[in-house]
């Protein structure tokens, strides 16, 4: 149960309880006390209003016997019947009148003789006096009676006296009066409420006069209670045992009345009459006030509760709130939210422990704070660690996948490449042999391996000089790659000879160290046949062309010198033929160099030789041009070597190139300068011209093959756009290198570099023309 | 005394426009059209100079220049070779040989051929 239901429910039960007990203590209290007062009172009422009624009936005897003992009536009465006259007869109705009219009540009256006959009668009322005389005369004695007169209908009060005069009986007045004032007396429930009634009943109890809640005249109801009973036997002990004791407190009873509704009723006996006087009053109303106090009480109790529970309900929110905003905070910070603060603004306990409880998530959090800055310090740390082990991870990965695919690659390279391969470690034991130098070998790889490469990979001794070293040891020795020459043949298992191409390349650790040898070879039988049969074409083709050629030159020559005999004309067409005809020739030969540059089949043989020379025998052979032209040409030495390592032939291709270049593109009267520079690892032919130049857009395409310059094309300059590339080529393959610096309309410059270690030498067949 | 050269050729036009350049300079011109007939020739005909091409049928002109220089009185001729093929290994062959003179023959014009000839002759 929550604090907040046991501190509003509680109290509210203990008050309930208390409230309880405090309406029932005071309903049964007060209920007593109203009872006992109602009880009392009724039996105060009954006896007042019986001693009423009784002093009623005195006084009203007591006003006839006043008459009846008027000396004046008396006399008169006397003299009358001494001596009847009607003086006397007036004389006694004024008196009687006197009397009546004296007297509220009364209505009439009259005087009866003893043989009761009226003799004098005063008001209307003759007949029923005459009524009422027998039951008077009866009697004898003063008498009052009450009874319902037929004539008048309603019943009356008669009073009787006997009139005496000097103890001589005269006769007996009778005198009739209304029931108001008895009714008066009667009808008075005053302090009865509203249910209240008291009623008087003769001996044979009929009720005497109207009753209050049922409609009727006197006489005409007939009560018969327990009351009435009980009336009538307290009236007989009364009268048989002569006791005067009224002690009847205990007369209060609860009856059911005439009405039979419950009634507390009470009696009080009127003795003159023999007559009961009933006092009672509905137990309901007399009861109405404890019901009505009961009302009161249960519902302030009620009440009180509901609103002792509302507020202890509020005070408990009072207190429970905060602990509720406590609790939350608690929840809160249970869930892991330090942030959190209660605060509470009271200064109760609860705002206390708030406080106290916030300083704590205070310090909780400052902890937190610091443990979580340690934690990130170190999950940074483990992040960073993560990523790197991830990156070196995945590094690792690539790098097993990329080993593997190498690996496989190369395996797959191996067994299905086109040349033999065979690999041998630092023992010079074969590891690997693929399929393909089984093939060229004849041997099968489980013969090959482990074996020495001597026994397996053996080159003819014709191939090769004697005693000298294999390319294996040499690789070995040198740590090199070295090439075979292409000369080389393989001696097969079975004992035959084939051409092959090698290459032998070291595998070297990361010391440098050489600890094992690669060998590549191929079977070039069908290359070198087909290497010859290219050759032969070119060789055919190029005799075949130049034979022709050679044959229209030799006889333009021999044209030309019997020109005396050739008229202008001819002699015109006979030039036009010749220049053809060089051109011709220039051109297939030009063919040639590029076709054995291209083929690889070209040699370069470097030797000593003076470069300055060979600039010189070009610069000769190119005079007759010049002078053509008119063109000034100044060769400047700046080099200082004398001899240098280049292939004579090629360097003077290369010149050649170059100057007739420079003549070819210089318009006449220009300029040509042929300059040699050096440092310390070229020796640099500079040949400058002031020509026409090369536009800057095709610059880029000066050593590309048959490309040749828009301007000089215009021009009508005739050209095979192959000299340059031949240049290029040459220098490329022996290790030199060609610039160039061009203004279209200023000139050019065309440097090439040899260098001074020398031309690299090639293997080859054919020399360029 | 007219003197005697011949011509190994087997280019009849190449022949003849050589034979009609020496006659007209004066000399015997012999001429064969193959390695073999020049070898006969040179054999019975004995020229002071003689001038081949490489290629022809029947005989190579090397191989002729071979079997010349294997006879006693064929060691001496002075033999030009006048070829369009420029392969390293005839003209190392040919050199070998003692040729004088290796000509690619659309290089030279017919006069500077005359004039190589002359200094041969002059020469010996």
């Amino acid at each position: 149960m929550k604090i907040k239901s046991k501190i509003s429910v509680y109290p509210t039960l203990t008050l309930l309880v208390l409230a309880i007990f405090v309406a029932v203590f005071v309903f049964l209290f007060t209920g007593r006390i109203i009872k006992e007062d109602k009880r009392e009172y009724l039996l105060t009422v009954a006896d007042s209003r019986a001693k009423h009624v009784d002093s009623f009936i005195e006084s009203t005897k007591e006003k006839s016997r006043i008459i009846s003992q008027k000396s004046k009536v008396l006399e008169s009465l006397k003299h009358y019947y001494e001596e009847p006259n009607d003086q006397d007869i007036s004389i006694i109705s004024e008196r009687i009148d006197e009397v009546i009219t004296s007297i509220d009540d009364f209505m009439g009256g009259a005087i009866l003789d003893q043989d009761r006959n009226i003799i004098v009668s005063v008001s209307d009322y003759s007949q029923s006096i005459l009524a009422v005389s027998k039951e008077i005369y009866e009697s004898g004695e003063q008498e009052i009676l009450l009874i319902r007169d037929d004539n008048l209908g309603l019943p009356h009060l008669y009073v009787s006296s006997p009139l005496f005069l000097n103890e001589e009986y005269l006769g007996t007045i009778i005198l009739i009066s209304s029931l108001e004032s008895l009714n008066d007396i009667v009808e008075n429930t005053k302090n009865l409420g509203n249910s209240g009634e008291i009623y008087l009943i003769n001996n044979d109890n009929y009720s005497l006069t109207p009753l209050r809640h049922i409609s009727g005249s006197a006489l005409d109801i007939k009560i018969e209670t327990e009351s009435s009973d009980l009336c009538r036997t307290h009236s007989r002990i009364l009268l048989n045992e002569n006791n005067n004791s009224n002690d009847f407190a205990e007369s209060v009873i609860e009856i059911s009345n005439y009405a039979e509704k419950t009634v507390l009723s009470t009696h009080s006996h009127i003795n003159q009459k023999n007559w009961c006087l009933i006092a009672e009053v509905q137990r309901d109303e007399v009861f109405a006030p404890i019901n009505q106090l009961w009302w009161i009480v249960g519902g302030s109790g009620f009440i009180m509760v509901i609103v002792f529970m509302i507020f202890s309900f509020i005070s408990a929110r009072l207190i429970t709130k905060p602990l509720e905003k406590l609790k939350r905070g608690t929840e809160i910070i249970e869930a892991g939210d330090l942030s959190h603060i209660v605060s509470l603004d009271s200064d109760d306990e609860i705002g206390q422990l708030s406080k106290s409880f916030d300083r704590m998530t205070k310090s909780l959090k400052k902890s937190q704070q610091n443990i979580q800055k340690k934690v990130n310090i170190q999950t940074q740390k483990l992040l960073v660690q993560k990523k790197e082990l991830k990156k070196s991870l995945k590094k690792v990965e690539e790098e097993k996948d990329i080993s593997l695919l190498v690996s496989r690659k190369l395996e797959a390279t191996l067994e299905n490449i086109g040349e033999g391969v065979l690999v041998v470690n630092s023992d010079k034991v074969i590891t690997i042999f693929n399929p393909t130098a089984e093939s060229i070998i004849g041997i099968s790889k489980s013969d090959a391996l482990g074996k020495n490469y001597s026994e397996i990979f053996m080159i003819s001794e014709e191939s090769i000089k004697k005693n000298s070293e294999t390319i294996v040891d040499k690789t070995f020795r040198t740590g090199k790659s070295i090439e075979s020459t292409g000369k080389e043949n393989i001696v097969q298992k079975n004992g035959n000879i084939e051409p092959i191409d090698y290459i032998a390349a070291p595998v070297k650790n990361s010391d440098n160290n050489v600890t094992g040898c690669v060998v590549v070879f191929r079977d070039v039988s069908k290359a070198r046949s087909v290497d010859r049969t290219k050759s032969e074409f070119v060789s055919l083709a190029s005799h075949q062309l130049r034979t022709p050629l050679s044959s229209i030159k030799w006889n333009v020559e021999m044209l030309f010198e019997s020109s005396n005999e050739l008229s202008k004309n001819n002699l015109k067409y006979l030039k036009r033929i010749s220049k053809g005809s060089e051109r011709m020739i220039q051109l297939v030969n030009a063919l040639l160099n590029v076709s054995r540059l291209e083929l690889g089949t070209f040699f370069i043989d470097p030797k000593d030789v003076n470069l300055k020379s060979i600039i010189k025998g070009v610069v000769d052979e190119t005079e007759g041009m010049r002078t053509i032209k008119k063109l000034r040409l100044v060769v400047k030495h700046n080099m200082k070597a004398k001899k240098l390592k280049l292939d004579e032939n090629l360097t003077r291709i290369i010149i050649q190139n170059l100057i007739s270049n420079a003549i070819k593109y210089t318009p006449e009267k220009g300029k040509i300068m042929v300059i040699t520079n050096q440092d310390k690892r070229y020796v640099h032919l500079t040949i400058s011209d002031n020509g026409y130049g090369i536009p800057v857009q095709q610059q880029s395409m000066l050593f590309t093959k048959f490309h040749r310059a828009d301007n000089v094309r215009e021009l009508g300059i005739e050209g095979t756009g192959l000299g340059l590339y031949i240049i290029k080529f040459i220098l490329d393959a022996s290790g030199g290198k060609i610039l160039f610096k061009s203004e279209e309309g200023k000139g050019s410059d065309f440097t090439v570099s040899f260098p001074i270690r020398g031309m690299k030498k090639r293997i080859g067949k054919k020399t360029l023309i | 005394m007219s003197k005697k050269i011949l011509i190994v050729e087997d280019e009849e036009d190449l022949r003849d426009t050589l034979a009609d350049r020496f006659t007209k300079e004066g000399y015997e011109v012999l001429q064969a059209k193959n390695g073999e007939e020049g070898f006969n020739m040179a054999l019975k005909e004995k020229p002071a100079i003689i001038l081949t091409d490489i290629l022809m049928p029947k005989k190579h002109g090397i191989d002729m220049i071979k079997d010349i220089r294997s006879l006693e009185s064929g060691k001496s001729i002075p033999i030009i070779v006048l070829s369009n093929l420029t392969d390293a290994e005839y003209t190392s062959d040919a050199i070998e040989e003692g040729v004088f003179s290796y000509l690619v023959k659309s290089d030279w014009s017919i006069n500077d051929v005359v004039e190589m000839v002359e200094k041969r002759l002059s020469e010996k």
